[in-house]
């Protein structure tokens, strides 16, 4: 009898092995991004703002977004994005969420309006420093650079150094750094010390993503971070 | 009496981890014992290559096999350990900001990697007893299971483990005691590095020996003369390179002639891409 117990007891062990729940730490501040921002506006040119609202772990979603200028008299705006240069001088433009029981998510930028024709703000390159998140050392400095045929790359300079001793290492852009889930992976870690590159896939903004994650995948851990200025 | 405590202890080793598996003594022609287990591990944390602890998925593993030995001669013995059910999973991960699942956990089932061993006894008389054996691990796991291919019951490799045990049995006041130690060279494919083994093992009987505790220290060096870890996606005890310390006390009691049950755990105090929370094993065991 005693021996049937035993073998019970065995048999609910075995049953205890079920999936459970791990929740992770994955807030981020919210944020709206101005995804075609200008130095300066024509006088009595017009221009189309577009923006995107990230939640609050990172995800693009789909809020309305209210546009609304600091000085009428200089840039008239519609409560769409689109913008009127009508007096020479600067103002600020504003991009707003507003989200229920909460504070409104804001992006302001500065723009002059002048003569002439507006001018875009051309972002060629983007850069930030790897940290360590985890016990395994990761360090270096690193750059997004759009290349003249618009695809992005990612270089890491000489002092590039991250532990050849993790398993299943992978390099990825994201907009939160506390998980790999939504990020663009870009590839397995091969590569442990010195300079370095990645060529990204084609239609990757170089304003898309927030930062450069390095993720492990078999222990589902984050191992660094760096964030891009 | 001395055969008597020679056995007693004998059995308390294989009571124990399969890594000692009795020690230095052999089983004596036609005797042995069978013993149903059940070993298991739920991780969420490991050691990295700095020796320093970080959190991971929550894995399990459960094992559920036979473990059996056999004298064929008064010095060769035969060994089994077969993990016959062999259960693998990492969790769900969840987000704490949203509560939504992003990334669903899985399982796999399988048999797991069967070891088959010859033991034969260097020297079986006198105070210290010396064996050798050869162990080979026969890759029957599934080494790259769930979606990733990151979920295993095996390592996908076929190595060949030959160890030195040498033990003794003393008094220790009215108590039989033993103590035994062993060094071991498992050589492996597949890429993966050797290691080298290496444990200490000492325990003492109660209540006419029917009660036994045991306390035990193993551990692995890796050679690190294998594939880097990057190339695999593994964790974990199916990993490459991985290096530990552990220790755990068991206590074994024979409740008749025939049968008897055994409880232990054991934790790594130190090591290297390996989980850091601790595993368990239960059992119950007919001997012959």
């Amino acid at each position: 009898m005693k021996n049937v117990f035993v073998l019970l007891g065995l048999l609910a062990i075995v049953l205890s092995g079920c999936i459970g729940d791990d929740v992770i730490f994955d807030t981020v501040p919210e944020r709206v991004s101005i995804n075609n921002s200008i130095d300066s506006l024509g006088l009595d040119s017009t221009f189309q703002f577009t923006g995107t609202y990230f939640n609050s772990i990172g995800r693009a979603i789909d809020e309305t977004i209210i546009w609304s200028t600091s000085d009428p008299g200089i840039i008239e705006m519609s409560i769409t994005g689109l913008a009127k240069g009508v007096a020479k001088g600067s103002a600020n433009i504003k991009a707003t969420v507003n989200l229920e029981g909460k504070d409104p998510v804001e992006e302001k930028i500065s723009i002059v309006v002048e003569e002439g024709v507006s001018t875009p703000v051309e972002v060629s390159s983007r850069s930030g420093m790897l940290e360590t998140a985890s016990s395994y050392p990761l360090t270096g400095n690193f750059t997004l650079t759009k290349g003249t045929d618009d695809k992005l790359s990612l270089s890491f300079e000489n002092d590039y150094d991250a532990d050849d001793g993790l398993p299943g290492l992978y390099v990825y852009l994201t907009n939160n750094p506390n998980t790999n889930v939504g990020a663009l992976e870009i590839s397995k870690v091969t590569i442990f010390k010195g300079a370095h590159s990645y060529t990204l896939p084609e239609g990757v903004g170089i304003n898309e993503y927030s930062h450069v994650l390095y993720f492990c995948k078999p222990f589902g851990v984050r191992v660094g971070i760096g964030e891009m200025n | 009496m001395k055969i008597r405590i020679i056995l007693l202890v004998a059995f308390a080793f294989a009571m124990s981890q399969t890594t000692f598996a009795g020690g230095g003594w052999p089983q004596p022609k036609g005797k042995g014992y069978f013993k149903l287990f059940q070993w298991w591990v739920i991780a969420d944390q490991h050691f990295t290559t700095s020796g320093g602890i970080d959190p991971n998925t929550t894995n399990g593993i459960f094992n559920t096999g036979v473990y059996g030995e056999y004298g064929l001669t008064n010095r060769l013995t035969g060994v089994i350990y077969a993990p016959l059910f062999s259960r693998a999973y990492f969790n769900n991960t969840i987000s704490g900001t949203t509560d939504e699942l992003l990334i669903p956990g899985e399982a796999i089932n399988s048999i797991g990697d069967v070891d088959l061993s010859l033991k034969y006894g260097l020297i079986t008389k006198g105070k210290i007893v010396l064996s050798t054996s050869l162990k080979l691990g026969l890759p029957l796991g599934n080494s790259s299971g769930g979606s990733a291919g990151n979920l295993q019951t095996g390592d996908g490799e076929f190595n060949q483990l030959l160890q030195f045990d040498a033990s003794t049995s003393f008094k220790l006041g009215k108590a039989n005691a033993y103590s035994s130690i062993y060094v071991g060279a498992n050589n492996r494919t597949e890429g993966f590095s050797d290691e080298f083994h290496y444990g200490l093992e000492a325990g003492i009987g109660f209540l006419e020996n029917r009660l036994y505790l045991i306390g035990r220290v193993l551990g692995v060096k890796s050679f690190k003369n294998g594939n880097l870890n990057t190339e695999a996606n593994t964790t974990s005890i199916f990993a490459n390179n991985t290096e530990y310390l552990s220790v755990g006390p068991e206590v074994a009691y024979q409740w008749n002639k025939n049968w008897g049950a055994s409880a232990s755990f054991a934790t790594a105090i130190s090591g290297s891409i390996i989980f850091a929370n601790p595993s368990y094993s239960v059992g119950v065991f007919y001997k012959w």
